[in-house]
């Protein structure tokens, strides 16, 4: 059994075509800026947007468990109470609710996959992400070897942080690596993700080494990483079998799920302007000489 | 100058909204023509229609002012229409097809039934009808080698043959001096034309030439691509805008018009450049004709050995449309396996760009389902596109005359046949509620009402077929028919080689979530009973509003992949499809079904009641093969998973496939390939056509609140495009909510 979070189909920005992920929920880093907020947790979470909340009264029909309970105009939660059953999620009217995290089994993950594989085509195919997909490395290389013996393209989505035999567990199976870096010094990096960039950057010199290939993904946060682009630039230079780099555009679409989800805000000022990533696109490709895509 | 003028030119083209009549060059008032067309109806009372319809299009042709504007390659105009489509009649012989079509009703044996079923199924929101002979192609292939002249002189000796048999009856002899009269009266129209150019010879470079090639016209067949998109305008406008029947194809004019092409390009009479500007003034008109569902033509595709047939013409065709941002004409891509990437990709970033009168139709298929309609593989390599999305045989009619809706089943099955809202007795008596032990049972009921209407569809549009020779004889489009000259008999009476009359179901989605509902909740989780469930529908939902929450709510709906209600709607596609198949019109030949609607699901909507499904009295239907709106929580490819487990072999006159995606999802070169790949996967899985929008529901709600900033913003309906402005607010907030959930 694996958890995840979601399963998006129709995903065309992670890895080549068309693609479907499958997002795992836990990671062991936690960026200042993460878009995802809900991968963090490798629990279950109940997320509410007091915001949407049109105080119907579904959700407390529904509930099982006494989790809701509105009193003047005010929607309270006992999320201790909650099992995760999804009534009050299915029946919301305005989608207030929403329950991340969910227990599936191989077989599932398999079918939902392969329902879209006539859109693959030559090129798409199945990418798994996170949070940070390889925590649940027995559960990826299954799934990973099903897909391949599908005759299905596959992709990993990691921040490089796991130990190298998780890497070892699902390299032979994966086509693609997505590889995330964040930032080149250690004590930056430690800074913005709460961990040591050490073993990240020596697990991408070793995909590298075993030939693996790599495409690049860099999320440019310019008022947290922006003084590291040089330096992860000059990185990618030495390595021999990055097909990409794609440096990803920060924005603050997240901050309404750091809310629902009652986390700190930790999101850096700052969403860069097109012409920005434009510039620091042309100088990412400059420095490595790799075609680096909007 | 004669070239680089469209610029300067394009906002002085309009003569429909502004004419300029050539001073004594006829009647120029609208009504002063149409009370004309009544006088000869009225002194010729007793003679057959369509003799009577051909002096009156001879009337026109020769008796209306005409027009000539100099700066336009294609300024041609006659009096009598007009653009504006809320006044009636606004093409010249509208108002006299309706009124014959009203004595019909009086005058057939089975006239008043027929009114009276056809009103039956309006008031009740069941169905549609009107007479459609406005579904016309012309054939492109005879009329550009042959010329006008090469037509009359086809039918005058086609004419001599049948006297010269001997089997000359007088509806025989109606029928041709008919044709004659009237292809007559076009060539003194193009002399009419060629002397009004001359007048204005010097006012314009472009005179002399367009002088010249008229008079080509008026004594020959066109040899020069000019001449060829001269004829193809002129030819449109008389048989629209003067004999009421809407040309809808300008046919494959990349293959049609590309040895002329050549042509033109090899002696050097043209530069590329030159017939791109061409190209400009002729789409143009179309424009600005304004005709509400546009001017139907299509491109690429394969001939009949299975070669693409895209070539330089195609991507000419394609960039001079792309500088005009106009929904008018419209666009069709046939696509085969064949077809260049590179090709489709300029489609797709046009669609991007905002330019969305463009839908791919899946050639493959459509060559595939011909075999519904004939066994000669010589005639299915001919395949032709109309309308939005239909695929037919080239020499072929198809009135789509009648439709009727997928979900009034429904209501009948739980109402023992009987309409609720209106008390009318619609369906059959297909039982109790009481009798329906199981899902099955009451599935059944739903079919065999559905079935009835169907039937009494079939019943209308057949009495349609039988009478449009005196309804709307159609003169001018016989005689492009080699079948039907060589016959003597109208196009549309008997003188087409095949006559695959339209079926059109509708609302599809509403009718599955509805049925999947009542098994769900009644027989699977006996929640409610189905008389219950009647009377919470009956309520309107009132008292019952956790119920109607709850299965409103339920993310198990058409559209999202699931295997409950797709099962369903293929189920119902295919038998309904089946049964529209094995009737035959009145000439033999099978019905041609076709799924498509959305203002029927607007205006059905306001006739029906609440559904099973948790919709509200009255409110709309679902558009299309879409998911109700809102229900497709699965995104694209659940969608197009669902859609495609539907036959649409069987559904040859239209089963599309709406996208709308989010422009982040296909930005940047990636995403046109994400598109184009798309576009093959689904008819790889068997889709017959699609189309879409690329927009963010921001970009919407901001147009809403400043239209004037998107003037120019388009958006894909049915089958055709409008501007975003023009619509109504209910219409832009379903797009709205379409748009929220790409």
């Amino acid at each position: 059994m694996a958890k995840i979070f979601d399963i998006k189909h129709f995903s065309v920005h992670d890895g080549p075509g068309i693609r479907t992920t499958v997002f795992f929920k836990g990671c062991p880093l936690k960026c200042l800026w993460c878009h995802n907020p809900e991968s963090i947790s490798a629990k279950t979470q109940l997320a509410f947007s007091a915001e949407k909340c049109a105080h119907c009264g579904a959700c407390v029909a529904v509930c099982p468990s006494g989790v809701h309970i509105l009193r003047e105009e005010k929607h309270i939660l006992h999320k201790e109470n909650c099992t995760f059953c999804r009534a009050c999620e299915n029946i919301c009217p305005v989608g207030a609710l929403t329950v991340y995290g969910k227990e599936v089994g191989l077989g599932e993950v398999l079918r939902e996959a392969l329902e879209d594989r006539d859109f693959y085509g030559a090129s798409g195919g199945v990418t798994l992400s996170g949070g940070e997909c390889l925590l649940q490395a027995d559960f990826c290389a299954e799934l990973l070897s099903a897909l391949k013996a599908e005759g299905i393209h596959t992709a990993v989505d990691t921040c490089g942080y796991v130990p190298r035999e998780t890497l070892d567990k699902v390299s032979s199976y994966t086509d693609l690596f997505l590889y995330d870096l964040k930032a080149f010094d250690e004590d930056v990096h430690i800074r913005l993700t709460g961990r040591s960039n050490d073993i990240i950057l020596e697990n991408l010199r070793y995909l590298d080494a075993i030939g693996k290939k790599v495409e690049i993904r860099i999320p440019y946060v310019p008022r947290a990483n922006g003084n590291q682009i040089d330096k992860i630039a000059h990185f990618i230079a030495s390595l021999h079998n990055i097909t990409a780099v794609r440096v990803l555009a920060y924005h603050n679409f997240a901050l309404s799920k750091y809310d629902a989800l009652g986390m700190e805000n930790t999101s850096p000022e700052g969403i860069p302007t097109n012409e920005e990533m434009r510039l620091v696109r042309a100088r990412m490709h400059e420095l490595t000489g790799l075609p680096v895509p909007d | 100058m004669l070239w680089n003028t469209f610029e300067q030119d394009k906002e002085k083209l309009d003569r429909y909204h502004n004419p300029n009549w050539e001073a004594g060059s006829g009647l120029t008032d609208y009504d002063d023509i149409q009370r004309e067309i009544y006088r000869i109806k009225e002194e010729h009372i007793d003679e057959p229609h369509p003799q009577v319809f051909a002096k009156m299009i001879e009337f026109v042709l020769t008796k209306a002012a005409i027009e000539v504007r100099p700066i336009d390659w294609f300024g041609l105009n006659i009096a009598g229409w007009v653009p504006d489509r809320a006044k009636f009649p606004y093409r010249v012989m509208q108002g006299l097809i309706q009124t014959w079509e009203e004595e019909m009703y009086t005058h057939a044996e089975d006239g008043p039934e027929i009114l009276a079923l056809r009103e039956l199924h309006v008031a009740c929101g069941a169905g549609w009808s009107y007479p459609d002979n406005d579904h016309s192609k012309p054939y492109w292939d005879d009329i550009l080698p042959l010329g006008i002249p090469g037509l009359l002189a086809r039918v005058r000796y086609y004419r001599d043959e049948k006297i010269k048999s001997g089997d000359y009856p007088d509806e025989v002899r109606d029928f041709y001096e008919g044709v004659i009269r009237v292809y007559e009266a076009l060539i003194a129209l193009l002399y009419r034309f060629a002397a009004c150019a001359e007048k204005h010879i010097t006012e314009n470079e472009k005179m002399p030439i367009m002088h010249a090639a008229l008079l080509k016209l008026a004594e020959g067949a066109p040899t020069t691509l000019y001449e060829v998109m001269l004829l193809t305008y002129f030819y449109t406008l008389i048989q629209e805008y003067v004999t009421g029947i809407q040309t809808r194809t300008l046919g494959n004019i990349d293959t049609l018009w590309r040895p002329y092409y050549e042509k033109a390009l090899a002696d050097g009479s043209l530069t590329r450049e030159n017939v791109k500007e061409l190209f400009k003034y002729f789409y143009m008109q179309y424009e600005m004709a304004g005709h509400p569902h546009a001017q139907p033509v299509f491109f690429g595709g394969t001939d009949g050995e299975g070669n693409d047939l895209v070539n330089d013409l195609s991507y000419l065709c394609l960039e001079a449309y792309e500088e005009l941002n106009i929904i008018s004409p419209k666009l069709q891509i046939a696509v085969s396996e064949k077809t260049p990437h590179e090709f489709l990709k300029k489609c797709c970033d046009m669609i991007r760009a905002g330019h969305t009168a463009i839908a791919f139709v899946n050639e493959e298929l459509g060559r595939a389902s011909m075999s519904l309609f004939t066994d000669d593989p010589e005639d299915v390599k001919r395949l032709s596109l109309s309308g939005c999305y239909n695929f037919s045989l080239k020499e072929n009619v198809q009135p789509e005359s009648v439709g009727i809706s997928f979900v009034k089943g429904v209501e009948l099955a739980f109402h023992n046949g009987i309409d609720p809202l209106t008390g009318n007795k619609l369906g059959i008596e297909t039982g109790e509620l009481s009798t329906f032990d199981t899902f099955d049972k009451f599935y059944r009921a739903y079919m065999a009402q559905t079935f009835k209407l169907v039937e009494d569809a079939i019943r209308i549009s057949d009495f349609y077929d039988r009478h449009f020779i005196e309804m709307s004889p159609s003169p001018m489009l016989s005689a492009n028919f080699e079948y039907a000259i060589r016959q003597g008999k109208d196009v549309y009476f008997n003188g087409s080689k095949y006559h695959n009359t339209v079926i059109t179901v509708s609302c599809l989605a509403t009718a599955v979530d509805s049925l999947y509902a009542v098994k769900k909740y009644v027989y699977d989780l006996g929640i409610v009973s189905l008389e219950e469930l009647r009377t919470a529908l009956q309520n309107n939902w009132v008292g019952y509003e956790n119920l109607q929450k709850m299965i409103s709510s339920d993310p198990e709906k058409y559209g999202n992949n699931l295997e409950g209600p797709d099962a369903i709607a293929a189920d119902i596609m295919k038998k309904v499809g089946e049964l529209i198949i094995s009737h035959r019109t009145w000439l033999g030949h099978p019905y041609s079904p076709d799924a498509e609607g959305i203002v029927h699901g607007i205006n059905y909507g306001k006739k029906t009641g609440a559904t099973p499904d948790g919709r509200f009295a009255f409110d709309q239907l679902s558009k299309n093969l879409q998911s109700v709106f809102g229900c497709d929580r699965r995104g694209v490819l659940a969608y197009i998973n669902s859609v495609t487990k539907i036959d649409a072999f069987l559904y040859p006159n239209g089963a599309p496939i709406d996208f709308v995606l989010h422009p982040t999802a296909v930005a940047g070169d990636e995403g046109l390939d994400v598109m184009v790949s798309l576009i093959r996967s689904t008819f790889r899985k068997g889709g017959a056509a699609i189309q879409g929008n690329v927009y963010s529901a921001e970009l919407l709600r901001d147009a809403q609140k400043n239209p004037e900033k998107y003037k120019g913003l388009q958006v894909r309906l049915c089958g055709w495009s409008q501007y975003f402005n023009k619509l109504s607010r209910d219409e832009q907030d379903m797009l709205i909510r379409q748009a929220e959930t790409a």
